[in-house]
């Protein structure tokens, strides 16, 4: 494949790539006969995000597929760079428009490289040759005529509702959709409402260029995906389309500068109660894949990485008919926020704990927390001058407390998994 | 720290005395040297020169001339000590930095000779500040031998260009590779990172060319780590001169000009990595 971009689209294929790197860690990159799609998924498979090109954003385009036939017999090539080696070549978008004349791609499938070159100001010629691999397609299964709600606005409008989300460490919002109006309220799991800041935004269907709601619904999303795609259109001042049909289905984003180019993004949304419990969030794509989880891997503490195991093997798939199993981690990792040991709740159906109240712990789940849990304590006995990690102490404080019996727990003697033998 | 009574007196007499207006023209110059902490400081009647060396391979050099300053006195032919720059930035920036058009402190430097600490004192709005900085026997500095008869390529090109291409320079190759040759690509830099390749190329004919001079094809590679602090004097000069001899080693030149609208130079030396032998 090979095209060119014009100086005026440079700044556009320069500001995409900046919103497909906030997105996902690696380029998907599938030319066809009407233009090129560039994708990515989030590492939490929570996102998917599409940019199709079409022929005219280029000045020159030539999908290299006429005479050529790809070798596995597909309709046709598909590849995948690192993404970030792809960010660093457009890293100063401010100086895009100025500096850079013409860029030019192309895909040499027989050295597996894709040379991207920039012709900038005064004569200089930057040359960048990144290797990819050749991978299945990328597409995510969703269905944006089936959603029965629906809502256009002008992305600088909902820009502006998110740009009073100031915190941080915020990484969901929730935007509650009622007939008159949209309520974008930060989404935090934490068990103390007071210890937070909760910020809610109100849009009046008023602010709206379409807003066709057929029945209130709740949609939990992450927050920097949303913001990369509305980064992108807010600058470009295109509308942004959603689609969506209610909480544990994909959310689907859309917007195009026809015939130039159009973006997609699907968007994991949770179902919940405001409270501890949820169900897994529905999300289908081609692609297998291993666990995943809505929020980021980056809540790390070894003793949860093993916990999230133990308890992936003791839930059952959940009743959404989708490849679920390894979908159904997120809700643990919920969970686990709340970081009571005790309201992990019942995960046997798909029966939702409202509450947050202290119940009988499921035995072998609870029993097999409390076997680290006890570890850690007998690891603190042969180390005593190593203190345990701040995060273990707090979920399991019950078990530091002194009048803490092991013993006195049901099952505590019953062995489901016997160690395993030492090496040869 | 403040300067006994009994010695003010002396001050007058030391072996080097020199004071400007603007302790910024020479504070920016030495700002750009900083990639390490001792410097060798070479006093003589036409200017001051700094020299700081980088493991042995690379070294930099400002040449701060005398008609930079209002006064300068020397009273021997050459003075030649080491000091911590880090320190002399430090107490010469004293006031702050301030934007352009702030009050400008001025600069008094003495030196009263082998032994001594060079004194300096600033003033700034009737703020009076002295400071007294440790001067040590001076090091030996790498004489690169770069007489301009052996120079083989030159490009005189404006600093921005440049400066484009090292900063944007992938960090995650080791090594760089600088090609300078009479035919095309005429100039071109390339890095070999964890991604690929990426290769800049500037053309002779391009306007940010000013001098071209090219002898033979000649590349070769350096390591990143020794050319990043080239940035800095790259990014404050106004125009470069890169030349290679026929050795491969580089010689950067900056051509700065300070706030007072004096020239300076600053030049940047870097030995060429050694090809692998094949064993």
């Amino acid at each position: 494949m090979k095209c060119t971009i014009g100086t005026t689209n440079v700044k556009d294929f320069g500001r995409a790539i900046h919103a497909l790197a906030k997105v996902g860690e690696e380029l998907y990159i599938e030319p066809s006969q009407s233009g090129v799609s560039f994708r990515t998924i989030s590492s939490s498979r929570s996102a998917y995000f599409s940019y199709n090109f079409g022929n005219s954003f280029f000045t020159f385009y030539d999908s290299g597929l006429g005479g050529q036939t790809p070798a596995s017999g597909e309709d046709t090539f598909r590849c995948k760079v690192a993404m970030k080696a792809v960010l660093n070549i457009f890293k100063g978008i401010h100086n895009l428009e100025r500096t850079v004349q013409r860029c030019k791609l192309t895909l040499k499938w027989e050295e597996a490289k894709l040379i991207i070159q920039l012709t900038c100001h005064y004569g200089i010629v930057k040359t960048h040759n990144l290797s990819f691999i050749e991978c299945d397609a990328l597409q995510a299964v969703y269905d944006k005529e089936s959603c029965p709600n629906h809502m256009v606005s002008d992305s600088r409008v909902l820009l502006g509702a998110l740009s009073s989300f100031h915190q941080q460490t915020l990484e969901e919002i929730s935007f509650c959709f009622t007939p008159r109006n949209l309520i974008l309220k930060s989404h935090v799991e934490e068990p103390d409402p007071s210890k937070v800041v909760h910020t809610v935004v109100t849009l009046t269907r008023g602010e709206f260029e379409d807003y066709n709601i057929m029945s209130n619904c709740e949609l939990t999303v992450c927050l920097k995906e949303i913001r990369a795609l509305l980064a992108f259109t807010g600058s470009t001042g295109i509308s942004t389309k959603a689609y969506f049909s209610g909480p544990g289905s994909p959310i689907i984003f859309t917007y195009d500068s026809k015939p130039l180019y159009e973006g997609t993004l699907v968007l994991a949304t949770l179902v919940q109660k405001p409270e501890v419990g949820t169900h897994p969030a529905s999300k289908s794509c081609h692609e297998p894949r291993a666990s995943t989880s809505i929020r980021k891997a980056s809540m790390n503490n070894t003793l949860r990485a093993s916990e999230i195991s133990m308890m992936q093997n003791n839930l059952p798939n959940t009743t959404s008919g989708d490849i679920a199993a390894d979908v159904t981690v997120q809700n643990i990792t919920v969970a686990l926020d709340n970081s009571r040991v005790e309201d992990i709740p019942h995960q046997q159906k798909d029966v939702v704990r409202g509450d947050t109240s202290h119940s009988e712990p499921i035995v072998p789940l609870l029993r097999n927390n409390n076997k680290a849990a006890q570890e850690e304590e007998e690891d603190s006995d042969t180390v005593p001058s190593s203190p345990p990690a701040k995060k273990s102490r707090f979920f399991f404080r019950r078990c530091f407390e002194a009048t803490f019996n092991p013993d006195t727990l049901p099952g505590h003697n019953v062995i489901l998994a016997e160690d395993s033998d030492e090496g040869d | 720290m403040s300067i006994h009574p009994e010695e003010e007196r002396e001050i007058n007499d030391g072996h080097f005395r020199a004071k400007t207006d603007n302790v910024k023209n020479i504070l920016q110059i030495l700002k750009t040297m900083n990639f390490r902490d001792q410097a060798n400081v070479v006093l003589s009647p036409s200017g001051i020169k700094v020299t700081v060396e980088n493991a042995k391979c690379a070294q930099a050099n400002a040449f701060i001339e005398s008609d930079l300053f209002q006064e300068y006195e020397i009273e021997e032919e050459m003075v030649i000590f080491k000091l911590n720059l880090t320190s002399w930035i430090e107490c010469l920036n004293i006031f702050g930095g301030g934007t352009a058009g702030a009050a400008t402190p001025s600069l008094k430097m003495v030196y009263r000779g082998h032994g001594y600490p060079l004194v300096l004192e600033l003033e700034e709005d009737g703020v009076v500040t002295d400071c007294e900085i440790k001067t040590e026997e001076p090091e030996d500095t790498l004489d690169f031998d770069f007489f301009s008869t052996e120079v083989m390529n030159k490009i005189i090109m404006r600093s921005e260009c440049l400066k484009e291409v090292f900063t944007d320079l992938d960090v995650t190759s080791e090594m760089v590779e600088i090609l300078m040759s009479p035919d095309a690509p005429y100039f071109r830099v390339s890095t070999f990172g964890n991604y690929g390749t990426s290769q800049t190329e500037i053309s002779m004919e391009s306007e940010m060319v000013e001098h071209f001079e090219c002898k033979q094809t000649l590349k070769q590679r350096y390591r990143l780590s020794l050319l990043k602090p080239s940035i800095k004097p790259l990014t404050a000069a106004l125009k470069v001169s890169v030349r290679m001899d026929a050795r491969g080693f580089l010689c950067l030149q900056f051509m700065i000009r300070t706030e007072s609208h004096h020239i300076c130079f600053i030049e940047y030396f870097c030995c060429p990595e050694e090809e692998d032998s094949d064993d």
